[in-house]
């Protein structure tokens, strides 16, 4: 006979008879206990791994301002806008795949650290090291590469200082770095573009505390700058193209999700100002069945993405309520990004997935052994 | 005599106004000034024998307040159109790279009424076209990026890119149309972009009589020191080409 315990009062969210294995998949709601309200004209600014992109082109279609701080030229189709990799992230960084690489980018925009002077040449054109295929083709010169890093770095500071909620989707615990200059590159070298070279070029498989430390320290400094700035972290579900770390892939896929998804954990726990958003969990839960990935199980299929971004917005609404009506009316007249929307309409293949982000780890795969 | 026709939008204001001045130093041309606010021109239709015909009650008496009469454009009695402010001739925020800016002027200028009207004049008339694209935005105050692009300085000369920019559009989008896309005067530019700022102090737009306003922000337009200057250093060229 059960007597009264601290379980008895719980909801049903807290059973997983109740929460998950009585109900239809679909109907898994509540995942998500936000820390904040979002309102559709604050600005959101979006930076991570690739994962990351889903977030901001899911706010601006929902009305919510997505902060872009670095404007593609107008003009632009949608196919172009990609392929120049504007409106991926809120600035032209590239995929930050990491917390310690976000750390860098902080310190660059914020003067506490100058950008290295490396730069990549092939076949005549200029490649930026931190962001080596954020140009379709490369620069045509170093100062044209150099320029156009130092606008992304502006940019990026426009981002983080003015922001209201900063979103950052963690993606990798594997890192390169360049050894004896001590600082990191996005992927490889010899990858994207430039030359490996064992000796200058270091892995790195970052464990819990370098990553929770350089984490917490790039958000201090973020918040240093921005007092009223909330984050929000997520972790990509994405699992790795390739691994480095002398395991199997998925061993080692696991091994990276789990130590990225305690950190955000950690950071979240410690730090009010600080949220995290499940969406490694939904797409990877074995309670989906593996139903959101595409047929190769690691990108993310369209109806997962939506899933999770509708998800996202529910949760906000089932706890701060759905917006008023003025502010409803406000997110459907406010455009912040109508400038942009004068462009042709995109040319979308029908069906297409939701593959269609920038990933540039997925070059990996065509730099590995053919099967 | 060389007869201009001058088809332009709110753009074409300080072209106007400089020209009401500049009339003495160039006696053997004359222009003669079709306007209407932002895409109004967007219904004029051609006739096969070479004129272009207001579709709306509206533009017909822009075109007749504007030219001093005309309620049509008849380009058999021109020698040479002057397409002013129909596209934008660079991209409007600042800094970008090469690859970048002319990817995107090739995108949005087949899209704009500059080229719709540039096709529909050849369609029906060899006329020699010119165009003179929108002013480049005004410089911002100083020490402020511009709306998310920041303001660079190249080091070398910073005409240099948006010259490119240019003759790339005429190569790739109006040598085969047989018309001829014009850059902005180089003494109006400042920071590589931008329109110097004081060519924006008293800036002109269309009075059309119907207290319409534009719709472009305050950093588009410019002075009649500006057509003063635009017109000075083209005008003779693309008369006596």
């Amino acid at each position: 006979m059960t007597t009264a315990n601290p379980y008895s009062s719980l909801p049903e969210s807290a059973f997983w008879k109740t929460a998950v294995a009585t109900r239809d998949s679909q109907d898994i709601s509540g995942l998500w206990d936000p820390k904040f309200q979002i309102l559709p004209p604050q600005k959101v600014a979006t930076f991570g791994s690739c994962f990351a992109q889903h977030i901001g082109r899911a706010l601006r279609a929902r009305g919510y301002n997505w902060f872009i701080a670095e404007r593609a030229p107008e003009g632009l189709t949608e196919e172009n806008l990609k392929l120049f990799n504007y409106d991926l992230f809120s600035a032209r960084t590239g995929n930050i795949y990491t917390a310690s690489l976000l750390k860098q980018w902080v310190e660059w925009a914020l003067g506490e650290k100058s950008p290295p002077d490396e730069y990549w040449v092939t076949d005549g054109r200029y490649y930026d090291p931190f962001r080596p295929v954020v140009e379709p083709n490369g620069f045509e010169s170093l100062e044209e590469m150099r320029a156009s890093r130092q606008g992304t770095i502006a940019a990026f500071r426009r981002a983080i200082t003015e922001t209201k909620y900063f979103v950052f989707t963690l993606g990798l615990t594997e890192s390169w770095f360049n050894k004896s200059k001590g600082y990191e590159y996005p992927m490889c070298p010899g990858t994207a573009a430039g030359t490996f070279d064992p000796v200058e070029h270091e892995f790195r498989n970052q464990q819990f505390e370098t990553i929770r430390v350089s984490l917490y320290d790039a958000l201090a400094k973020i918040r240093a700058v921005n007092k009223t700035v909330r984050v929000i972290l997520t972790v990509s579900p994405v699992p790795l193209t390739a691994t480095n770390s002398g395991r199997h892939v998925l061993t080692a896929t696991m091994e990276s999700k789990s130590i990225l998804r305690a950190v955000a954990g950690q950071v979240r726990s410690g730090n009010g100002w600080v949220d995290y958003f499940p969406s490694y969990e939904i797409i990877s839960s074995p309670v989906f069945g593996g139903k959101f990935f595409e047929a190769n199980l690691r990108s993310v299929a369209r109806e997962g993405v939506d899933f999770v971004m509708n998800s996202f917005f529910a949760d906000l609404d089932s706890k701060f309520g759905a917006a008023p009506a003025e502010a409803q009316a406000e997110r459907q007249s406010f455009n912040p990004l109508s400038f942009l929307r004068k462009r042709p309409a995109a040319v979308r293949p029908a069906g297409k997935t939701a593959e269609d982000v920038v990933c540039e780890e997925q070059l990996l795969e065509a730099f590995g052994k053919q099967q | 005599m060389k007869q201009v026709c001058v088809i332009g939008n709110s753009h074409s204001a300080c072209i106007k106004l400089a020209w009401d001045d500049l009339k003495p130093k160039f006696p053997t041309i004359n222009l003669t000034f079709f306007a209407d606010r932002a895409s109004g021109m967007k219904s004029l239709q051609p006739t096969p024998d070479g004129v272009l015909v207001p579709m709306s009650r509206r533009l017909s008496q822009a075109l007749m307040h504007t030219s001093g009469g005309e309620s049509v454009i008849d380009l058999r009695r021109y020698d040479l159109v002057l397409l002013v402010g129909l596209t934008s001739g660079y991209p409007k925020f600042g800094y970008y790279t090469h690859a970048a800016a002319s990817r995107a002027m090739l995108d949005h200028i087949p899209t704009t009424l500059a080229f719709e009207m540039v096709k529909k004049i050849r369609g029906v008339s060899d006329v020699p076209i010119f165009l003179a694209h929108q002013p480049l935005r005004k410089e911002a105050a100083e020490g402020r990026d511009d709306g998310g692009v920041p303001i660079i300085s190249l080091e070398r000369d910073g005409l240099v890119p948006y010259r490119r920019v240019i003759d790339m559009i005429n190569e790739k989008l109006f040598d085969g149309l047989r018309a001829r896309f014009l850059d902005q005067p180089a003494q109006t530019i400042t920071n590589c972009f931008y329109t110097k700022s004081e060519y924006g102090v008293g800036a002109v737009r269309l009075d059309l009589g119907d207290r319409g306003e534009d719709s472009d922000d305050d950093r588009a337009h410019m002075n009649t020191r500006f057509g003063d200057i635009y017109l000075s250093t083209h005008l003779r060229a693309i008369a006596y080409q």
